[in-house]
C-alpha cells in the first residue's frame, strides 16, 4: 500500500478515535443527565411519602395526647404495681385499639407504647409481647425518653425494622414514657409505586439494624442480600414486597446483572451514597437506583433498590448507534474517496511524468500559460533561459512575454494595447507574423516562431519553435529586397510595404508624420567632374551623415538617384522645420571625401489625417520643387 | 406368602426411596394470613433444609378443610395440627400419621385448651354471653370450649352467642378489646395474654400436643424417618433460640394419646351462631 494511503488510514482512525471519544462523551453525559432526573424524581416522591407520613404521625399524637383518658392510664401504669399493670395495658388497649386499626388502613404498621424507663408498654400489633428493654438497642426510644425529643429515620427493632416516628409522651409536664408510629416498608413501596412507575423495590437493610437487632428467634425474617453479607432482605416466605419480587422475571435477570457486576458495585455500595446503574437487558433500558435510607442518627441504614423501565436509555443507545454508524459510514466514504483520488493523482503524476518526459524531448520550448503567467515549462526551456526550475523564472517574471524582444520585425507587447492578452492577439497572426525573438544564455538572439493551442479552460499550450536559422536568410533576403544596393537604406519597396503600419504607429503614438524629400544639388555635375563612382561614395557618405544627424526612429529611403525620402516623427510643423534646417547645415557644413561639400534642397510636407499617402508624396515633392527653383539648398515645407 | 409381602415392601420401600421429594410442602396452622403462621417455623424448618438438603415450600391454607383437600391431593407433605384437626384428618385421609409432637412450656408435649376473659369483663349467667372460638375443627374451639364451659360455669354454649375467630390469638384479642366476653384458646397462647389483663378461668386436662403430621402417601418411610430423627436430635441450645411453638424441642407423637380421644364431630356447628 502506498505511503499516502497509510498516512491517510492512520489519520482517520486518530480522527475516528477521537470523535468516538467525544460522542461515548457526550453519551455519557446523556445517560448520566437522565439518570440523575430519574433519580431526582424518586428521592423527591420517597422523601414526600416519608414527610407526610410524619405529618400523620405528629397528627395521631396530637390526638393521643388529647385524649386524656389514655393520658391517665399511662400516669396509673407509670406508678403501678406490677400487678396492676396487666390490667392497665388491657384498658390502654381496649381503649385506643379501635384507634390502631385506623391507622392501619393508612399503613401505620406498630403503634407501640413504651414505658418511661424504655420497655415496651404495649405493641398493638403484638400486644402479648411486652416488658421488654428496648432503651440500649433502640436509639430512637433513648433519645425520646432520656432528651424528651422526637425522632424520626429509619431503625431497627425487635422484630421488624422500619421507618420510626417516635415522640415523648409528656403530659401536664410529666414524661410519661413514649409512643412510635412505625411505617413498613410495604407501605413506602406501595406508595411509590402509585406515583412512580417502577418494576419493584427492595429493601436491602444493613445487617446491624436487622438480623443483629432482632429477637433471636426472629432472625430467620431475613436473609442475606445479594449485595453483601452486610445486607439482609425480608425472607420471601413473610414478606410480600420480596415474595413478589421474586415472581418478577426481569428483576430477577437485573439482580443476576448485579451479582456478575458486583465487584464494582460494591465500590460504590460502600460509599453508602445515592448511585444508579443504567443497563440494558435484552434490547430493554433499565435503571437500578441504590438510594440511601438513613437511620435515627442520620447514618447509613439500608439501601432501597428500584427496578424500574428506562427506555430512554435504549433511545439514547439507538440514538448514538446511529450517530457512530454514521461516523464510520462518512470515515469510510472520505476513505475510499481519498484512495481513489489518491489513485487519480498517483496515475495524473505518472501521465505528467510521462508527459514531462515527451516535452522534455521536443526541440521546441514547450510551455502552459494563462498568458499571463506560466504554469509549466518543458526542459528545453529551462535550457534556453538557462534556469533550473520554474520557480526561478518566475521569481523575476510572470509572463514568457516579458522576454519578447522589442523588435518590428518580430511579435512583441507594444504591438498590443495594455488591455489585450497577447496570446488572444498572437493566436489570430498568420504563422508568418507570429514569431517573436528572445535572447537566450548566451545573448544570442533567437527567433521563435510560437503556435499556441488551448489545454483547457483559459490555459494554453505554447510551442516556441527556433527557426533563428530561417530567419537570418530571411532577414537577409528582405534585407536585400527592402535596401538599396549602394546605400543601404530602405528603397521604395520597403516604403511600399510599410508605410500604412508606420501611419498606424505614428498616429497611436499621437505624433506628426512628415515625409521629406531630400535632393543632391547639382549632383549631375558631380557626375560629371568626378565620374559615377565618387558619385556613389558621395550617395553613401550622405546616407551615413543623414544617419548620424537622424534619431533611431527617423526612417531613411533612397527615393531614386540622388533623391532620398525622409519619415520623421515630429510634433509641429516649426519643430519639423528646425529639424530639416539642422540636417541641411549638417550635410553643407560635412567635408565629403574627393568632393568636399554638397548641398541639398528639402521639400517637406505633414501627413493629413485620412489623406491618401501619396498626396502628402506629391506636397513634399512640389515643396522640394519650391526648394529647387528658389535657390537650392533650402527646406521648404508644404 | 409373608416372603411375598417383604419382598413387596422392600420394593415399594427402594421406588419410594428412588423419587423421593426434594421439596417437601409444609402448612402451618390455617389462618387468614397464613404468612404470620409461618414465622416460628422458619428457623425448624430452615434447619431441616440444611441438613436433609431439601427444600421446604409453605403452602397456605385458610382452613382444615382446605388441609384435608391438601393432604389427599398429595400438595401437602407435612402439616402442623392439633389433636382434634388430626383425627378428623384421619377419619377422612388415612395415608396420615403423626411424627413429633412439640413440647409446651411446662415441658411436656401434651397441652391444655383454657377460658380466657378481661380481668374486669363480668359473667352474668342470665343473659347470653358472647364466645370468641378458633376454628370449628380447632380442638381448643368449639369442642373443648363447649366442655369447659359446661363443666366449670353450667353453660350450654349451644344457648350463646359463639364466633369463629379462625385463629387463637384473634380469639384472644377480640376479647380483649370487648367484643366477647369469653375466648377459647390454648394455654400457652392464652398465657401471655395475662400481661393484659387477660385470666385464665378455666383448664381443660392435658391433650395430645401439637403435632407435625405427614402425609404418607407423598413423603416415603425413609424420608419420614431421616425428617424425624434430624427433629428429635436437635441440640437443645440451638431450638431454645428459635422462638415459638418449636423453641421447647419435640417428642415422638403417640398414637395411643389421639386414640384416647372421642369426638363427636357431627356435633360441632361449621359456622359461628352471631355475625
Amino acid at each position: 500500500m502506498r505511503r499516502d494511503i497509510i498516512v491517510s488510514a492512520l489519520l482517520l482512525s486518530i480522527f475516528a478515535f477521537v470523535i468516538y471519544g467525544f460522542l461515548h462523551d457526550a453519551k455519557e453525559k446523556d445517560i448520566e443527565r437522565l439518570t440523575s432526573k430519574s433519580m431526582q424524581m424518586i428521592l423527591t416522591s420517597y422523601n414526600s411519602i416519608i414527610n407526610t407520613y410524619k405529618i400523620s404521625a405528629q397528627k395521631d399524637m396530637n390526638s393521643l395526647l388529647e385524649n386524656s383518658d389514655a393520658m391517665q392510664l399511662l400516669r396509673e401504669f407509670k406508678y403501678a404495681s406490677e400487678s396492676d399493670k396487666s390490667i392497665i395495658r388491657g384498658r390502654l388497649y381496649r381503649l385506643l385499639y379501635k384507634k390502631y386499626y385506623q391507622m392501619k388502613k393508612l399503613n401505620i404498621r406498630q403503634f407501640h407504647f413504651h414505658t418511661h424507663e424504655g420497655k415496651s408498654l404495649l405493641r398493638f400489633h403484638k400486644p402479648a409481647r411486652n416488658g421488654d428493654f428496648l432503651i440500649d438497642i433502640r436509639e430512637s426510644i433513648k433519645v425520646a425518653n432520656q432528651q424528651h425529643k422526637i425522632v424520626s429515620g429509619f431503625e431497627g427493632g425487635r422484630i421488624y425494622p422500619g421507618f420510626r416516628y417516635v415522640f415523648p409522651i409528656i403530659y401536664n409536664g410529666e414524661h410519661l414514657g413514649s409512643v412510635e408510629f412505625s411505617i413498613a416498608f410495604e407501605s413506602i413501596e406501595r406508595e411509590l409505586g402509585s406515583v412512580l412507575p417502577s418494576l419493584g423495590y427492595q429493601l436491602n437493610l444493613s445487617k446491624n439494624v436487622s438480623y443483629d437487632r432482632v429477637f433471636l428467634w426472629h432472625r430467620d425474617y431475613f436473609i442475606k442480600s445479594i449485595l453483601s453479607h452486610n445486607y439482609y432482605i425480608e425472607n420471601p416466605e413473610i414478606s410480600l414486597v420480596t415474595k413478589k419480587l421474586q415472581n418478577i422475571t426481569i428483576i430477577q435477570r437485573l439482580e443476576e446483572y448485579i451479582q456478575k457486576n458486583l465487584s464494582s458495585i460494591s465500590e460504590k455500595i460502600e460509599t453508602q451514597q445515592n448511585f444508579s446503574i443504567p443497563t440494558v437487558i435484552a434490547d430493554a433500558g433499565y435503571m437500578i437506583h441504590f438510594i440511601d435510607i438513613k437511620n435515627t442518627k442520620n447514618m447509613h441504614a439500608a439501601y432501597m433498590i428500584s427496578y424500574s423501565k428506562f427506555d430512554e436509555l435504549t433511545e439514547i443507545n439507538d440514538k448514538y448507534t446511529i450517530f457512530f454508524i454514521l461516523l464510520y459510514t462518512a470515515i469510510f466514504m472520505i476513505f475510499l474517496l481519498i484512495v481513489i483520488v489518491s489513485n487519480q493523482l498517483h496515475n495524473l503524476s505518472l501521465q505528467k511524468e510521462n508527459l514531462q518526459h515527451l516535452l522534455n524531448q521536443q526541440e521546441n520550448i514547450v510551455i502552459l500559460s494563462s498568458g499571463t503567467t506560466i504554469t509549466y515549462a518543458n526542459q528545453k526551456f529551462f535550457d534556453f533561459f538557462n534556469l533550473n526550475s520554474l520557480d526561478e523564472f518566475l521569481l523575476k517574471n510572470n509572463c514568457v512575454c516579458e522576454k519578447f524582444i522589442k523588435d518590428d520585425r518580430f511579435f512583441h507587447l507594444d504591438k498590443i494595447k495594455d488591455d489585450e492578452n497577447w496570446l488572444d492577439i498572437i493566436r489570430k497572426l498568420p504563422q508568418s507574423q507570429s514569431i517573436v525573438a528572445m535572447m537566450g544564455k548566451n545573448l544570442e538572439l533567437h527567433s521563435f516562431s510560437v503556435s499556441v493551442n488551448i489545454y483547457e479552460h483559459n490555459i494554453y499550450i505554447l510551442s516556441f519553435a527556433d527557426i533563428s536559422d530561417t530567419m537570418v536568410e530571411q532577414i537577409k533576403l528582405q534585407e536585400k529586397t527592402l535596401h538599396d544596393k549602394l546605400t543601404h537604406a530602405y528603397n521604395r519597396e520597403y516604403f511600399e510595404q510599410n508605410i500604412d503600419q508606420i501611419i498606424i504607429d505614428y498616429t497611436k503614438a499621437g505624433t506628426l508624420l512628415a515625409l521629406t524629400m531630400l535632393d543632391i544639388d547639382f549632383f549631375k555635375k558631380v557626375n560629371d567632374t568626378f565620374g559615377h563612382d565618387i558619385g556613389d561614395v558621395v550617395l553613401q557618405e550622405l546616407v551615413k551623415v543623414i544617419g548620424d544627424y537622424s534619431r533611431d526612429d527617423d526612417i531613411l529611403i533612397r527615393w531614386g538617384g540622388e533623391e532620398f525620402l525622409i519619415i520623421f516623427k515630429v510634433h509641429s510643423k516649426n519643430g519639423l522645420f528646425i529639424a530639416l534646417e539642422n540636417l541641411r547645415q549638417s550635410i553643407e557644413k560635412h567635408a565629403f571625401d574627393t568632393v568636399e561639400h554638397i548641398t541639398c534642397s528639402l521639400g517637406s510636407s505633414i501627413y493629413r489625417e485620412g489623406e491618401m499617402i501619396k498626396s502628402t508624396i506629391k506636397r513634399a515633392d512640389k515643396a522640394l520643387y519650391t526648394a529647387k527653383n528658389s535657390g537650392r539648398n533650402k527646406v521648404v515645407i508644404l | 406368602m409373608k416372603r411375598r409381602y417383604l419382598l413387596i415392601l422392600i420394593l415399594v420401600s427402594v421406588v419410594q426411596s428412588v423419587f423421593a421429594k426434594d421439596v417437601i410442602n409444609f402448612t402451618p396452622l390455617p389462618l387468614k394470613k397464613g404468612i404470620q403462621n409461618i414465622e416460628e417455623f422458619l428457623p425448624m424448618n430452615g434447619y431441616l433444609q440444611e441438613r436433609l438438603n431439601i427444600d421446604i415450600k409453605y403452602v397456605y391454607k385458610q382452613d382444615y378443610a382446605d388441609i384435608i383437600k391438601g393432604f389427599k391431593d398429595g400438595s401437602i407433605d407435612i402439616a402442623y395440627l392439633g389433636p382434634l384437626p388430626y383425627i378428623y384428618l384421619k377419619k377422612h385421609y388415612k395415608y396420615t400419621m403423626p411424627m413429633v409432637t412439640f413440647n409446651q412450656s411446662n415441658g411436656e408435649s401434651s397441652y391444655k385448651c383454657v377460658l380466657s376473659k378481661f380481668k374486669e369483663d363480668k359473667v352474668d349467667r342470665s343473659k347470653t354471653i358472647k364466645i370468641a372460638l378458633t376454628q370449628p375443627l380447632s380442638t381448643c374451639g368449639y369442642y373443648m370450649t363447649s366442655i369447659l364451659l359446661q363443666e366449670h360455669f353450667g353453660i350450654d354454649i349451644s344457648q350463646q352467642m359463639y364466633k369463629y375467630t379462625m385463629s387463637h390469638s384473634n380469639a384472644l384479642i377480640q376479647t380483649l378489646e370487648g367484643r366477647f366476653l369469653i375466648a377459647g384458646a390454648k394455654d400457652t397462647i392464652a398465657k401471655p395474654y395475662e400481661s393484659l389483663g387477660m385470666e385464665i378461668i378455666a383448664t381443660s386436662r392435658s391433650l395430645p400436643g401439637f403435632s407435625l403430621v405427614v402425609n404418607t402417601k407423598t413423603l416415603s418411610t425413609k424420608q419420614i424417618d431421616e425428617i424425624r430423627n434430624v427433629l428429635l436430635s436437635i441440640p437443645k441450645d440451638i431450638y431454645k433460640s428459635w422462638g415459638g411453638v418449636t423453641s421447647r424441642g419435640m417428642v415422638e407423637s403417640s398414637y395411643k394419646e389421639y386414640e384416647k380421644l372421642k369426638i363427636d364431630f357431627d356435633a360441632i356447628p361449621l359456622r359461628g351462631n352471631m355475625r
